[in-house]
């Protein structure tokens, strides 16, 4: 079996060397066509080698931060006679000669001109097969016309191997990338570091009902993936006893509903509760606007709020600090039946500066929010629920029945750190469980 | 040989008939004036000039005008247009700028006539530039001369040609040149020169040292006389008997007559802001002086009433209708940019078996040469094409010999005049090829070029194309310096109305000769001197073989001179270029051996420029590269680079590019110096790899 040298493979135009950050496969080992020899360096990226060979490593030339020429040889592979089938043409030599003879015009035109000639000739050298994403890729108005013609993607074009000035993609470099029977046809976008890539999946439209998103839909979607884009989420997670509110509202619903002809519902008193926290934590009353994060002096809170078409709203209770419990729960009911009914103003549903989101309402022990934008966090409140806790007791601890419920708070973790989070979302199930259960109505 | 006799009038009477008319022609003139003031709103949209004072000595000439006669009346010559039969409604048209307006179909000003009508002196285009049509028209003396000499006149009473100036005028130089070749040549020219003292704020004592009639004392062989040109009987006789002169004598002749400017100067200024003199002007006011001799001539104050009255009516009536005639379309704004060619397809044999190999400036030399063969209306002249040397190219080596000193002469050096005198040549139907020595002394003529030459044919809707031949030797080679080595095709690529060859090699130059000859519209035909012998290395491909005489090769069509097919895996280049450009653009796709990946397509003219030809080739190779030998900016050049890549831009897969000279005031005279500023086959090779690897 022949003992063939493994060269430094080009790795793109105006690329001359790479360093060896560290080779896959020791000497002795075997190695299969495309498997990965090495990983290397150049000034633009970093790229794994694919093997063009098959056979088993006689020797490895150099050691780990070796400045290679491109060209040279690095390894010594015994080759088991299967080398990398060799596919059509690659144009990439002829860039280079022309700019070579760019520089040598004067001194050498009879042998430049051979050169060029030859080349022109001749096969060039293969495309290497794993691909490299040009960052850079300038597409000229012929080549857009000529991927339109071929449907060939921006992806695509930027993985065609540029032989122009600068990395740019020349018609000779796309015309000679169809004739290869465009090899890089489809292919996904990869991150060029850990080499992840993602799987071919295709879309599939199926059969089903197609629904057109309407405007608050979009919308809703718009802001969701906004939101997530733009600031990193973290959860905190914390669970409150509601015992005490809870009896006390069994206690005074009827006769809050004579008194103010308002039904009473828990949406009051987590504003309330929140409210006060707030105040105690105002870093979590603010929004990041550039540079600078802006602590809001109003507390003005919005409510998400299950629209009948199925879309989300959130209604905004404004100054919830300063409003009364009758007040609270006024407004909150008005909001809660004019968003049932479509027809909340747009004042109405604008400058929340905290939002909270009860997905109790639908039976969810607790939720991980995404921040309505551009506030700090969002409160999810979970539903309450009787458990058996363990209440310590100065005479010993006892196993009691309590109406409990988990809180859950997203917040922002580019203004907000666990300790301010975990703080806050603790003061206010500390609010909560704290309840006055002998308050007037 | 020049007689000089004083002019006797001996106090002689004019016929009572002749009376008459001029003073309804002064009648009308004036009420035109008062007409155009009180409808001034509608009126001074458009700015105009009248002759208020002038009428008397503008009707005395022309009623004495004859329609083998050209005249160059000038602005504020209305009375004499109504003079030689033209009626206040045609004059009123122009006034209002209205499409049938007789003179220009409403693209030039009030009172800039251009008429070509059998029973009318003729008159020429002649632009508004003051002093400017003085060479045109001694141009057209010029062709009088010609054509008496070569025996191509076979009237019984000559022509005479009238040039029309205001005193402030004469002192433009150009006059000086036409003056000068008057006088040389002993045309038959009628200077006419009226002095009212005034330029528009400027009066005589600030810009003259002298008057027109002391002024052409300087030149010899010009005759002068000073005149009253508010008195109709000096006026009146003083011209007949110098008409008579001229036209028996085959003199120049300057008349100049003293009047006075009684309207504003134009539409555009109010003369009571600056006139000092309006008193005394109003003193030698024509007017009442030829109510006056009418009354002398037995007329009664109420005939004379009855005159002037009906001459006011006609003026209003015409006034009426010529308001309501109808405006210019915007579609006529596209008519008459150049007169018609009967040259469109290539004809005759290019390449002859037989023929010899011949370098280019012989290529021209038996193009002229064959063309004065078979046209008496052709012939040559310009700064030392006479038989003495034939041209310092030796461009017209032996024309003179074989043709005589009539058909091919010096002139001064006035290039402002050989290029200008081609319009009167032109007018009265001679086929005038010029010539200025180097591109780098175009300037000079380029006034005349401009004003005069390229938009005749426009601005008298078509009645009056130049045909004409402009030859200008160009290019830089072998250390022709900052003189003798410009390229000017910017410039002249610049004025719209001319024709441009700027061709390559031997054949297309006789081709396009031809073919321009052959073509009413002016020609400027760039000849690259470094090309006349091939001697610059690598220019052999400028000689030819000699076409045969029928050989004609029209303007517009580009040659493509190296032409490849589409290649889609291969990158390839259009190379866009003319003049000694398409030799470095040869050489360097030899040298680079790429002659199957580069087109060369040689434009060959530059207007009418071949775009179709160019769109096709850049299309085809996806990439371009222009080649000229002018500094690359700014340029003609440029220009077709943009609209290149308006055109083509989808078809693009690099910018076009573009190899010129270096941007700097002058190509200097040093070898080394040259050699740096102008482009070159390494220039241009090094261009052709960095599109192609781009």
């Amino acid at each position: 079996m022949p003992h063939i040298e493994f060269k430094m493979p080009r790795l793109g135009e105006s690329i001359t060397e790479a360093t060896i950050i560290k080779w896959n496969k020791a000497e002795g080992d075997t190695i299969e066509v495309d498997e990965i020899l090495l990983e290397v360096a150049t000034d633009k990226v970093d790229s794994e080698v694919p093997s063009t060979l098959s056979g088993t490593i006689v020797e490895l030339l150099y050691e780990p931060n070796a400045v290679i020429e491109i060209g040279a040889p690095i390894a010594i592979i015994d080759s088991d006679g299967k080398p990398l089938e060799k596919k059509k043409t690659a144009p990439s030599s002829v860039g280079t000669e022309l700019s070579r003879s760019a520089v040598e015009t004067s001194q050498k035109t009879k042998k430049q001109a051979e050169s060029v000639s030859a080349t022109k000739k001749e096969k060039p050298q293969n495309i290497t097969k794993a691909f490299q994403v040009n960052d850079n890729v300038f597409i000229s108005p012929l080549v857009e016309s000529i991927a339109k013609q071929h449907h060939i993607s921006f992806e695509e074009l930027a993985r065609i191997p540029a032989t122009g000035n600068e990395g740019r993609l020349r018609k000779s470099d796309v015309m000679h990338y169809i004739a290869d029977g465009r090899p890089f046809k489809f292919a996904q976008p990869v991150s060029e570091t850990n080499g992840f890539k993602i799987p071919d999946l295709q879309f599939d439209k199926g059969k089903g009902k197609i629904v057109e998103m309407d405007r608050m839909r979009q919308m809703i979607a718009d802001h969701m993936v906004f939101s997530k884009h733009t600031s990193p989420h973290v959860t905190a997670y914390v669970e409150a006893d509601l015992t005490e509110m809870v009896n006390w509202r069994n206690k005074v619903k009827v006769d809050f509903q004579k008194k103010y002809h308002e039904k009473l519902t828990f949406t009051p008193l987590f504003i309330e509760c929140v409210a006060k926290a707030i105040k105690d934590y105002p870093m979590i009353n603010s929004s990041l606007d550039g540079k600078n994060i802006i602590v809001k002096e109003a507390i003005h809170i919005g409510m998400a709020t299950a629209l009948p078409s199925g879309n989300l709203i959130v209604p905004v209770v404004r100054n919830a600090d300063k409003k009364s419990l009758a007040e609270l729960a006024i407004t909150t009911n008005d909001l809660a039946s004019k968003a049932r009914d479509g027809k909340l103003s747009a004042d109405e549903t604008k400058g929340s500066t905290f939002t909270i989101s009860n997905v109790g309402t639908f039976g969810s022990l607790m939720g991980t929010p995404i921040i309505n934008q551009p506030e700090a966090a969002i409160l999810a409140t979970g539903i309450i629920k009787k458990r058996a806790e363990v209440i310590e007791k100065p005479e010993g601890d006892v196993i009691e029945i309590r109406s409990m419920m988990y809180l859950s708070l997203s917040f922002d973790h580019r203004i907000v750190d666990g300790y301010l989070a975990g703080s806050f979302l603790r003061r206010i199930a500390d609010e909560m469980e704290q309840f006055d259960g002998n308050r007037a109505i | 040989m020049i007689k000089e006799e004083k002019i006797n009038l001996k106090n002689s009477k004019v016929n009572k008939e002749t009376l008459v008319r001029a003073f309804a022609n002064l009648c009308t003139a004036k009420a035109m004036t008062f007409l155009y003031e009180e409808n001034f709103k509608a009126v001074s949209k458009y700015v105009h000039a009248t002759s208020r004072g002038h009428e008397v000595i503008q009707t005395a000439v022309g009623m004495q005008l004859k329609p083998q006669d050209y005249a160059f009346p000038y602005y504020r010559d209305d009375s004499m247009l109504l003079a030689i039969g033209m009626q206040p409604y045609d004059l009123m048209l122009q006034v209002l700028a209205k499409r049938d307006d007789p003179f220009s179909g409403g693209r030039t000003y009030y009172s800039h006539p251009s008429l070509k009508e059998d029973d009318k002196p003729k008159i020429p285009h002649q632009s508004s530039a003051t002093g400017m049509q003085a060479i045109p028209a001694t141009g057209v003396g010029l062709g009088f001369w010609y054509k008496e000499a070569e025996g191509l006149c076979n009237l019984d009473e000559k022509p005479v040609v009238v040039c029309s100036l205001g005193d402030a005028s004469v002192t433009e130089g150009e006059i000086a040149e036409a003056f000068q070749m008057a006088a040389l040549k002993q045309l038959p020219v009628l200077y006419l020169v009226q002095d009212n003292g005034w330029d528009i704020s400027a009066n005589a004592e600030e810009t003259r040292a002298q008057n027109a009639f002391e002024y052409a004392k300087g030149f010899h062989g010009l005759e002068a006389i000073s005149i009253d040109g508010t008195n109709f009987e000096e006026s009146y006789q003083t011209i007949q008997k110098v008409i008579e002169i001229i036209r028996k004598e085959r003199r120049p002749y300057l008349v100049h007559a003293k009047v006075p400017l009684l309207n504003h100067h134009t539409s555009g200024v109010r003369m009571e802001w600056y006139r000092d003199d309006l008193e005394e002007a109003r003193t030698q006011d024509p007017y009442p002086k030829m109510q006056k001799l009418m009354e002398e001539y037995g007329y009664t104050k109420s005939e004379i009433q009855q005159i002037e009255n009906e001459c006011i009516a006609k003026v209003r009536s015409d006034f009426e209708k010529a308001i309501k005639a109808e405006d210019p379309k915007p579609e006529d704004l596209f008519t008459h940019d150049f007169a018609p060619t009967s040259i469109t397809e290539e004809v005759g044999e290019r390449s002859p078996k037989d023929a010899e190999r011949v370098v280019m400036v012989d290529c021209a030399l038996f193009a002229i040469e064959e063309l004065m063969a078979k046209h008496k209306e052709c012939l040559l002249y310009g700064q030392d094409v006479g038989g003495r040397l034939g041209g310092v190219f030796r461009e017209a080596a032996t024309l003179a010999q074989k043709f005589g000193d009539n058909r091919v002469f010096n002139t001064p050096i006035q290039e402002a005049f050989i290029v200008g005198s081609t319009v009167g040549m032109s007018a009265v139907g001679l086929k005038p090829i010029v010539e200025v020595q180097f591109a780098d002394y175009i300037w000079p003529g380029l006034n005349q070029l401009f004003t005069e030459v390229s938009r005749s044919c426009y601005l008298s809707n078509g009645k009056w194309p130049v045909s004409m031949i402009l030859r200008v030797p160009i290019g830089a080679y072998g250390s022709g310096g900052p003189y003798h080595s410009s390229s000017v095709e910017s410039i002249v690529t610049n004025i719209r109305g001319l024709k441009i060859a700027y061709p390559s090699n031997g054949a297309d130059l006789k081709g396009l000769l031809k073919a321009a000859y052959y073509d009413p519209n002016p020609v400027v035909i760039f000849e690259h001197k470094g090309l006349y012998w091939s001697k610059v290395p690598g220019t052999k491909g400028a000689t030819s073989l000699e076409p045969s005489e029928d050989y004609v090769l029209p303007f517009g069509k580009a040659w493509v001179l190296q032409e490849i097919w589409k290649q889609e895996e291969v990158e390839t280049l259009s190379i866009i270029t003319y003049g000694m450009g398409v030799h470095w653009a040869m050489n360097a796709s030899e040298e680079l051996d790429m002659q199957d990946r580069i087109e060369i397509v040689d434009l060959r003219t530059l207007h009418p420029i071949d775009w179709e030809t160019i769109y096709k080739s850049v299309k085809k190779c996806g990439k371009c590269l222009i080649v000229t030998e002018e500094p690359s900016e700014n340029g003609f050049s440029r220009s077709i680079q943009g609209k290149i890549q308006e055109e083509c831009f989808q078809y693009l897969d690099a910018p076009v590019m573009l190899v010129g000279s270096e941007n700097m005031p002058a190509i200097p005279l040093n070898s080394t110096l040259e050699q740096t500023m102008i482009p070159s086959v390494k220039k241009v090779k090094r261009k052709i790899l960095e599109v192609l690897n781009y």
